[in-house]
Formats: structure tokens, C-alpha cells, sequence
């Protein structure tokens, strides 16, 4: 799995997304041979991996893909949604936060997100994060990035 | 794949809805809601999928909190035991009525059903 959240799911609060890809050891071993900057590589995949998310959440949130067509929505959630990418590091493993601020607002996105048994979910919210589509183009985005630095795609 | 968690899901004795669908109804005093996320292929043989991945929302709501909180993770061993996957105990979820508090986990079922 790529998107790899600690603790609880995302709309619960902020959520750590860090690197996990097939490959990704050995991507690492082969730019410590050659000398590259792997911290740099890795916050430059996780920035990438957070745009990926964060714009399709931004997506789903919008007015238009909300239920009522946003007619109830004052905008509270979508102001919550983390849009800078900010890297933590822990020892050797990097993460980055995505998902919406629950003491900013984002309370609503757990109602988007999981419905309720009056209100149907917000499937495509509940996409960006979760569906395997959005995990095959991290893992592209993510992979892209370690083989330019590697040299060996343009 | 739907039917079978239905039918796991009505073993418990409550009823069980797709989330979204009670409308003006008044909620039950303890019940179950699901909902289909996606069925993706796994698998493919001469083009065509052999099998894939049903992943489901299965809530629990009730007027009883502590039941909230046991019923999910009876669930989960039931669901586990007729091969659903499952990981963590589940998250918190939001009512539409404050007399409700309601708890929720995602669970996945591979089906070699093909097509």
C-alpha cells in the first residue's frame, strides 16, 4: 500500500502518508551509490504525493460535487483540507500530512466522507484517499520521481 | 459478495440498511448500514478479470454506546471468520440524530468469482 496512514483514517483528523512502494529499498540503495540526495528525493516524492491527494479531495469538496449541489456547505471544510505539504521526519522514515483539520473545521468531512444512514457518502471524497486508483498514481508519481534521479528516465 | 455480508450482518438480530437510504425515517433503536465502495479486478486471464476486490463500509449505530463500540468488534470477528479482511478496531462515525452514536470500519473480500 502506498497511502499508509497512521493511527486513525483521514477525515478523523490529519493522517501521516509515507513512502511504500515495491522497490522503494532498493531505488534507495542504488541513489546512496551514486551519491544523490535520498532525503531530498523522498520529500520530493511525498510533496508529489500530497498534490496527487489533496487536489482530488479539492476536487470533491467542491460546491457542485456536494450533496444539495452545496446548497448547505459554508465552506468550513474545504478551508480545513491541508494543502501545504509540510515533511516530518522520524529517524530514517518521512511522512507528510494530508486529509482535513478537524480543529479547523473539518468535522463535516466525516459526514462527506462515511455518510450517515440519512445522507449518502461523498464517494469521490472517500477516493481520493482510499481507492486503488488513487494509490496506482502515487505510486507512479512516486516512482517517476526516484528514477529521474537515478538517471535513468528523463 | 453484497448478499453475503447482508446475510453475516442480519445474524446479529438488527436490522441492516445501505447508508443513506433511511430518508425521513426514524432510525431504529440499534442497526447496521453498509455501503459498496468499489469492486476492483485483481487478477486477469486472457483479458478478462478473474477476480476482485469488494470493499465495504459496515457501521453500527445505536442508543447504547458501549454497544456501539462491542457490536462493531463482533462484527469484525464474524466478518474475519468468513473471509473478510479487516484491520483496526474501526472509527468513530457522525448521527443524524443525537439520540445515535455510531463506530464504522472497512471491510475487504477477495472474490474469484471471475467476470
Amino acid at each position: 500500500m502506498c497511502l499508509r496512514f497512521a493511527g486513525t483514517r483521514a477525515v478523523l483528523d490529519l493522517a501521516k502518508m509515507s513512502l511504500s512502494f515495491e522497490g522503494l529499498d532498493e531505488m534507495m540503495k542504488k541513489l546512496e551509490r551514486l551519491d544523490k540526495d535520498t532525503k531530498a528525493v523522498t520529500e520530493e516524492a511525498l510533496t508529489k504525493a500530497h498534490e496527487i491527494v489533496t487536489a482530488k479531495a479539492e476536487q470533491a469538496i467542491a460546491k457542485s460535487n456536494l450533496p444539495a449541489r452545496g446548497h448547505y456547505s459554508h465552506g468550513d471544510t474545504a478551508a480545513s483540507l491541508q494543502r501545504t505539504p509540510k515533511i516530518k521526519w522520524s529517524g530514517s522514515e518521512a511522512s507528510v500530512d494530508v486529509g482535513f483539520n478537524i480543529r479547523k473545521g473539518g468535522l463535516p468531512s466525516i459526514f462527506l466522507m462515511y455518510g450517515t444512514p440519512k445522507m449518502a457518502k461523498v464517494q469521490s471524497l472517500y477516493d481520493a484517499f482510499y481507492s486503488s486508483q488513487t494509490e496506482g498514481e502515487v505510486i507512479n508519481a512516486e516512482k517517476e520521481i526516484f528514477l529521474k534521479a537515478m538517471g535513468e528516465i528523463e | 459478495m453484497k448478499g453475503k455480508l447482508i446475510e453475516l450482518l442480519e445474524s446479529f438480530g438488527y436490522p441492516v440498511f445501505l447508508q443513506g437510504s433511511l430518508g425521513d425515517c426514524a432510525y431504529p433503536e440499534s442497526f447496521f448500514t453498509f455501503w459498496n465502495n468499489s469492486s476492483d479486478d485483481n487478477n486477469h486471464y486472457d483479458n478478462e478479470p478473474v477476480s476482485f476486490t469488494w470493499s465495504f463500509d459496515v457501521n453500527f449505530y445505536s442508543v447504547n454506546p458501549e454497544l456501539v463500540n462491542n457490536m462493531l468488534l463482533e462484527a469484525k470477528a464474524v466478518l474475519k471468520a468468513n473471509g473478510f479482511i479487516i484491520s483496526g478496531k474501526g472509527y468513530d462515525l457522525m448521527s443524524d440524530e443525537p439520540t445515535h452514536t455510531g463506530r464504522g470500519m472497512n471491510a475487504l473480500i477477495i472474490d474469484n468469482g471471475g467476470t
